[in-house]
Parts: C-alpha cells; structure tokens; sequence
C-alpha cells in the first residue's frame, strides 16, 4: 500500500513552508512541522514536510543511499522531483546523519553568479536537542542560539567553518527529527561545542 | 488524454495539454457567491503544481509505441470523456468492492491548452481549461489515473478507479465490454452527428463562364 501525503496539499503545504521559512529566519529555533503525516520508514514527519512542500518538477533531488525504495517512491510520486545520482547538482538532498554521515563538499554550493544555485540538504537526526551543544550566532538570532544535534557528523563544526568560508556561496542545512525540524542556513556562524 | 482534434471545420488543431496549475482555494462563481465568510476570505492561491506527470506533458516526448501502452492509451481517453453515470453505474453495479482509496486528494485545476494549426503548424496557447484529476490505489495495489475536463471530482475519481479495474487483466474483457464500448459507442454517435451537420452545411465554390472570356 503506498502512503499517502498532505490530506489538502495547497493548504498544507503553505503552513509547512510557513514554518520551514520562519526556522531558517531564526536558526537553531526549533519548529513542529508535518504532525499529520505518516511517510514510510524510516523518513521522519519533518523531513517528509520539508520535501514534500520544497521539491517539485524543477528541484533535482537527491537521496541518501541508506533509504529504502519505499521513500524514495514516496517522494517522487508525491513531488514530481527528478531523482539524481550527483549529489553535487541536487537542489534538494535528504540524508540520514546516523546512516550516512555528512559529508558538506559532496553537495552543490552554487555559482558566484547564482549563489542559490546550492543543495539545501534535509537531514534527518535521531533528536535536536541531545547531542553536543552547538552555539550560533548571525543574522535572525539575537546574542546567541543553542543547537543540539545528535548524532552530530564527524567534524562537523570544521566542516560548516569551511562552509562558512565560500559565503555567500555554501549550502543551507534543515536538520528534521520525527515532527521537529531547526534550521542552519550558511550565514550562521557556529561556536565551539561544549559539554 | 485531452488532446482533441475538432474536425468541424475542415481543419485540425490539436491540442495538448500544459502544465496543470491547481485551483484550490478558487471557488466557482456560484459557490462563491453561497460561500461563508470565511470562504470568502481564503487567500487566493495559485499554486503551480508540482507533479512532474503534468510538466512532462508540455514536452512532446517519444511516443511510447507499445501494444499494452497504447490500449491503456486508449481506455483512457475514454475514460476521460465519459459522463459520470456511464462510470458511475457499471462500477456500482459489477465491481462495488474495489476498495479504492485516494493516493491524493482529487484536484482541481486549470491546464493550458496549446494548439497547431492543421496539427503541425507552430504551437500557440488557445487559452486555459478547468481540469480534474484523481489518482487512486485499488486493494489489489493497482494504481489509477484520470484527468478530465470540468469540475466533477467524482467522475474523476471514477474514472481513475476503472483505469485501475482495466489493469487487472482478469478483468480487463468486462471493463472493456461493459464500460468502455458503450463510451466509445456513444462517442462515435456524436461525432456523426457533428460531421453530418457540418456537411449540410458545406458549400462547394466553382467558378462559372466569365463574362469577359464569352464577348
């Protein structure tokens, strides 16, 4: 039996880009998204929010080799996204951080003429507030904002500072857990983990 | 499914079918005038919509010239140009234990309509047409598909849901002979109709003796 999505899509996915748009204004905020769904495993709600509201006919995805047939079914007959095999020419990227690691050179960072032209990569962790405490700061958060990513990727805050380095080139990061999902859009600096 | 050729006038235009741009949160004219206040301040959206079936579509692909594709082809486009009742009873009658269920919420929308003159001259758009489509999965995992002409949502539904009937070959002969040859029947009939009124009307121009070849 294939799973359904969005019981209205026009309204529901406007309230689910509602809230995707405000996560990436206030990084490290976390915002419920995606309670009514139930996509196959192993997606999570957000994630499956995420992409079913952001990818359509125009946006390149691409899925981590971790996730079975059913989900990337799932996505393209409900999105229309064509899949690709690079991960560097993705729009749209979905990856599993405890199966699959992040490893941010692989996606694309766009042009200096069109720095939009990068991978937003969903990325599905098992919580956002368990792992190493991660400290934010830049544009949309007022002093600082606190991040707790678990499992946090191998070297991961060296890999966002070399991020950080290509702006306004860079990917934007949408870290989803089950119904909750916080943003890490590039122009968020990223302090020490502590704890 | 849509493309149509009329051939009423002596020449063809075919028709193909363009993106498919979701019309929720629009209301037909008489809804919205019965509408609540509420429906009446929904924000008015026009969503382009986002199934890749639709946008490929717009490209004239490689016609896929396969027997069982081209007979599904056809099914079909009947399908898409049956009135609801010539779904509707057979389906009651002969298959009320189909189980469908909507893969997504039946919508409706407007899909661009293209035209070529004489069906090979340079593509135009002719203007837009309301649209519905449905997308069902039977018990059995067959997966329907229907897009029609008009609002009737359940006529899309059902069409869908026969697209899914006629794919389970046990069963295909009956689709085909209760449902589908009546529709093609009936179909048949109108187009008569159409060319002999249009023939009555046909005027042969010739050119007599002129005056001046005769002084």
């Amino acid at each position: 039996m294939s799973a359904v999505a969005f019981a209205d899509p026009t309204f529901d996915s406007q309230a689910a880009f509602r809230r995707i748009m405000q996560a990436m204004a206030r990084p490290g905020t976390v915002y419920v998204c995606g309670e009514a769904l139930a996509p196959p495993a192993p997606l999570g709600r957000a994630a499956a929010a995420a992409l079913l509201t952001l990818a359509d006919f125009e946006t390149p995805l691409w899925i981590a080799p971790s996730f079975p047939a059913a989900v990337a079914d799932y996505l393209v007959f409900h999105t229309g996204a064509p899949r690709v095999a690079a991960s560097d020419r993705a729009a749209f990227a979905l990856v599993d951080l405890a199966a699959d690691g992040l490893d941010l050179s692989s996606f694309a960072l766009g042009t200096a003429e069109y720095p939009d032209r990068s991978t937003t990569i969903v990325a599905q962790a098992a919580s956002l507030d368990l792992g190493p405490r991660l400290g934010l700061s830049g544009p949309g958060i007022r002093g600082e904002a606190q991040l707790a990513i678990a499992p946090l990727p191998a070297g991961f805050v060296g890999q966002w500072a070399e991020n950080r380095a290509g702006f306004p080139l860079g990917v934007d990061l949408v870290f989803a857990a089950d119904a909750r999902l916080a943003a890490l859009p590039r122009s968020t600096a990223l302090g020490k983990e502590t704890r | 499914m849509l493309a149509r050729s009329f051939p009423s006038d002596g020449r063809r235009y075919r028709l193909d079918v363009r993106r498919f741009v979701n019309l929720r949160g629009f209301a037909p004219r008489d809804e919205r005038r019965a509408g609540s206040a509420d429906d009446r301040r929904k924000t008015v959206i026009e969503q382009v919509e986002k199934d890749g079936m639709a946008a490929r579509d717009s490209q004239p692909g490689p016609r896929i010239d396969r027997p069982d594709v081209a007979a599904r082809r056809r099914a079909m486009a009947l399908l898409a140009r049956a009135r609801r009742d010539e779904l509707g009873d057979p389906v009651a009658a002969r298959w009320p234990d189909h189980g469908a269920r909507d893969l997504k919420p039946v919508e409706i929308g407007l899909v661009m309509l293209r035209g070529r003159i004489g069906g090979d001259g340079a593509p135009f758009n002719l203007g837009e047409a309301t649209a519905t489509r449905a997308v069902v999965e039977l018990s059995g995992g067959e997966r329907g598909f229907a897009q029609i002409l008009g609002r009737d949502e359940e006529a899309a539904r059902l069409a869908a849901i026969v697209d899914a009937l006629w794919q389970r070959v046990a069963i295909r002969g009956d689709v085909e002979t209760i449902v589908l040859a009546p529709i093609a029947e009936r179909l048949a009939a109108e187009a008569a109709k159409a060319r002999a009124e249009t023939a009555a009307t046909r005027v042969d121009f010739f050119t007599l003796v002129r005056g001046e070849d005769a002084a």
